[in-house]
């Protein structure tokens, strides 16, 4: 058995046209039939708006209106009631200070040209089996950027599982900002 | 005041929609399959460059004519010319531009020095295309390759910089 994606959207925001025609057949083939496409930030948060989708998947540059700049605007639109779409970026950029800038935004995922099915497959797989908490703080809406720690700290061979078993439900964390 | 901030989970509406299972191997073997048949296809990333080399021309022209130029603009010339050329098939492409995106990446401000290195890469990267070579380990890329690599070695020498990048 294996997901039935046939009432799944997806808004590609890509502006090499190839590229949005190949990431579109890709997620084709894994049984997405509904993607809303668009060749830039501005056009894409149109259709954002418009036709609500499941997922939003972004290239970084696009003009006029940047990945980024679209992510921003999907996380700090205060009266969308689907804000919290899980939120794919699509990049050449893989150095930490792209990545940061991206998670700061608030994207969920990244997948990195050139790629393959696996990780296309593998990033979708990520937002729809291991969602992350959110966040709302003064100057930032978004996926939680910790990374989860374990408490206590660590006196010998332990099984990590263990220490997880320890870690409290997320919905009663909160930070200072 | 520091203000406290909310983390709250969001209710899983997709995983509610997709049911369970993960993704069927079969479609993501014929997702590969897409994907490799572009990678056979560099004629798709010489229409792709293209673009890119248009907007390399206009950032050399605007700081030869003294007009300020933005480093966002250069890094994604170069960071797109890198990523679709190992997507699309045209590794010579891939090769040549690593060095000088490392450079990009580190800098802090366009000067001369580094829009020298630009217009090399630019002329290289017209010089592979025209000459339609796919191929990283084809001769003249290796040249290229290597000149590009001595001239982003002399940059960090004078700037200070260390390479971040491993070559074999």
């Amino acid at each position: 058995m294996s997901y039935d994606l046939r009432s799944v959207s997806v808004l590609l925001a890509e502006d090499i046209h190839m590229m949005q025609e190949l990431i579109g057949y890709a997620l084709n083939s894994l049984g997405i039939s509904t993607i809303y496409k668009a060749s830039d930030g501005h056009s894409a948060y149109e259709l954002y708006k418009l036709y609500k989708p499941d997922v939003v998947m972004c290239d970084w540059q696009m003009s006029p209106g940047t990945g980024l700049g679209l992510v921003e605007k999907i996380r700090q639109d205060k009266a969308s009631f689907t804000r919290t779409v899980p939120i794919i970026m699509i990049t050449g950029y893989a150095s930490e200070e792209y990545v940061k800038k991206a998670r700061d935004a608030g994207v969920n995922e990244f997948l990195v040209k050139p790629f393959t099915a696996e990780s296309l497959a593998a990033r979708l797989s990520s937002i729809i089996e291991r969602p992350k908490s959110f966040v709302e703080a003064a100057h930032y809406f978004g996926p939680d950027r910790r990374r989860r720690s374990v408490r206590g700290t660590y006196e010998g061979p332990k099984r990590r599982s263990d220490d997880l078993d320890d870690v409290g439900e997320e919905d009663n964390w909160s930070v200072d900002i | 005041m520091k203000k406290k901030s909310r983390v709250f989970q969001v209710v899983n509406q997709l995983k509610k929609k997709v049911g369970m299972g993960g993704f069927s191997p079969a479609g993501i073997a014929r997702a590969q399959q897409r994907l490799d048949a572009c990678s056979g296809s560099p004629k798709l990333f010489e229409q792709i460059a293209e673009t890119t080399l248009v907007d390399m021309k206009r950032i050399l022209a605007a700081h030869e004519s003294g007009q300020g130029v933005s480093e966002e603009e250069m890094r994604v010339c170069v960071l797109d010319l890198k990523a679709n050329g190992q997507m699309f098939g045209y590794k010579s492409i891939t090769a040549i531009c690593a060095d000088v995106l490392d450079i990009i990446q580190g800098m802090d401000a366009v000067n001369d020095d580094i829009m020298a290195l630009f217009n090399s890469l630019y002329m290289s990267v017209k010089a592979v295309l025209d000459n339609r070579i796919t191929n990283a380990e084809d001769k003249i890329v290796a040249h290229f390759d290597m000149e590009i690599g001595r001239a982003c070695a002399r940059y960090r020498q004078k700037h200070g910089l260390k390479s971040r990048i491993f070559k074999k």
